[in-house]
């Protein structure tokens, strides 16, 4: 059975501050390094302190791990400091579920924070002043210090200190390359530390990129990664937004991710179950403003998985609106200017259409005429969630829902079909949301047996 | 003007019957739908042409543009 990973997560703020007397690049270089090497003695002095956030816990790491209050020693376990964080219990967005509904999650998090001691007590002496006259260049960025350390079971404060010490002079030298290596005559582009969660083993990666420079610029530094990390070169891990979202940060937007993990999944005969990979909002009737009570199912689902393509680094487009898919429609030719701020249903093929206008996307449509034969496509579906894994909307029957996943025996035939309902219209409320089922299990009685029914498959595109 | 040819096959129909269209190449996507529809008789705005393995297609697209990325040409 895998241990639960306690990760440290140490945030602060270092001020890189240097004085350029000359233009020549190659002494800039210099006093860039020198300037560096000064941080990283910085954070290995004695005046390197970490608190650990949301508690009364301050640690000096490189004091041998002396730590307030008293009762904490170098070798306390670093799993037990999470009895002094006191947790924050309301949070703002949006009602989370009880304990009940609360994943084994296989990650606990506990945030520090960089600190310099700025004032010690030492021998007192009189302070010097001197003043020069002197033209020149004066340097002074903050750098984003972000260093993410796994710990086991059995690691102390002590061990925990010399790993996030040797993090954060890591992150430093890291820092150093890319200021260096993004150096544009007298600009400077700061360096900020991106973390990643790549597929296990790997675990948590922390990458240095430069602030302003857009991904589509980046791509070598990604391949390079890709190599160095063996990562299959036709999907993205490593742009801006494929960044790790740590569990108890929440997301600005409002809106829910990824309900469907709150739920048990249905166990069947010699069954498997096949589910969306990433990260998706749940988009649905009456959100934004826009009361779309009786038409709009179709317009959330594509929402939904315009969603899922901006958080795994495809687009950076955020959602389109209602307008904008109408007016989407309308540029391609498939529908009269009249359409656009109309209350008009669209349909699978719609939404083809628009993932492919506006997000430059190919899907595939699948089709059955009747109802009853959507258990046919168990195969299908399951194949399309292990090899692209991106939500699939559904619509017929005057009704339009999102696929997440299908659970299905390979042997027996039997289906469930993991479905996110657009026509929900109440809060983001992860309890309502999975109790009444708005995102649940639903057997092959949910379709209409008779209605025709499209389906729209977005596929991946094959870059990094 | 050099025309592309397509196989269009109704699957509304069990039968599945086919026919076999040339258009201009620069015609525009809805058009070759429209075309196809009238001659299966069926309404254009309730159908829509996609690929043998179900890849659907951008109607701002030319049919030559099309058979570029989906066909044959040579």
């Amino acid at each position: 059975d895998s241990e639960i990973a306690t990760v440290l997560r140490v945030k602060g703020l270092l001020e890189f501050r240097c004085q350029l007397d000359s233009t020549d690049e190659q002494l800039v270089r210099n006093v860039i390094s020198r300037t560096f090497e000064t941080l990283r003695s910085q954070v290995k002095s004695e005046s390197c302190v970490l608190a650990v956030s949301d508690s009364p816990v301050i640690i000096w790491p490189n004091k041998d791990a002396y730590a307030t209050p008293e009762e904490i020693t170098p070798s306390t376990l670093c799993e037990d400091m999470h009895q002094w964080i006191q947790a924050d219990e309301q949070e703002s967005s949006g009602k989370k579920s009880s304990k009940k509904k609360s994943k084994k999650s296989s990650m606990s998090v506990i945030n520090l924070c960089l600190m310099t001691e700025v004032t010690k007590p030492g021998p007192l002496s009189a302070p010097i002043l001197t003043k020069t006259v002197l033209k020149s260049h004066f340097v002074n960025v903050t750098l984003p210090l972000d260093c993410v350390v796994c710990t086991g079971r059995s690691n102390t404060i002590k061990d925990a200190c010399e790993q996030l010490i040797e993090a954060l002079t890591h992150q430093l030298c890291e820092m150093e390359k890319v200021t260096l290596q993004n150096m544009k005559g007298m600009t400077l582009l700061v360096p900020e530390p991106v973390h990643f969660l790549l597929p296990e083993p790997k675990g948590l990666v922390t990458v240095v990129y430069p602030v302003g420079v857009p991904d589509s610029q980046l791509v070598a530094q990604r391949k390079e990664l890709h190599e160095q990390f063996e990562l299959p070169d036709d999907r993205p891990y490593f742009r801006r937004a494929n960044a790790y979202h740590f569990p108890n940060e929440p997301y600005k937007d409002g809106y829910l991710r990824n309900p469907h993990l709150a739920l048990t999944h249905p166990t069947l005969d010699n069954g498997k179950v096949y589910l969306v990979q990433g990260i998706y909002s749940y988009h649905h009737y009456m959100q934004d403003r826009v009361d779309d009570n009786g038409w709009g199912c179709a317009y959330r689902s594509l929402q939904t998985i315009c969603s899922w393509f901006q958080q795994q680094g495809y687009v950076e487009r955020p959602v389109p609106t209602h307008k904008e898919i109408q007016q989407a429609l309308v540029d391609v030719g498939d529908k009269q200017a009249s359409f656009v701020g109309s209350r008009q249903w669209i349909g699978s093929i719609e939404v083809q259409a628009v993932l492919g206008h506006l997000l430059g996307l190919t899907s595939k449509i699948l089709f059955v005429s009747q109802g009853a034969e959507l258990a046919s496509k168990g195969r299908e579906l399951a194949n399309h969630f292990l090899t692209e894994g991106t939500p699939v909307m559904i619509g017929g029957g005057v009704l339009a829902h999102t696929i997440l996943g299908v659970a299905w025996s390979e042997t027996t035939g039997q289906i469930r079909y993991l479905i996110l309902d657009p026509h929900y219209t109440g809060a983001e409320d992860l309890q309502v949301i999975t109790d009444k089922g708005w995102c649940g299990w639903k057997g092959p009685d949910f379709w209409d047996q008779t209605a025709y029914y499209n389906l729209c498959l977005p596929q991946r595109p094959k870059v990094i | 003007m050099s025309k592309v040819t397509f196989k269009i096959t109704l699957t509304s129909d069990p039968r599945l019957p086919y026919k076999v269209l040339s258009v201009p190449e620069s015609t525009p996507f809805t058009a070759v739908l429209k075309f196809a529809a009238e001659e299966f008789k069926v309404p254009s705005a309730t159908s829509a042409i996609i690929t043998n393995d179900g890849i659907g297609i951008n109607p701002a697209q030319t049919a030559g543009d099309f058979i570029c990325s989906y066909g044959m040409c040579f």
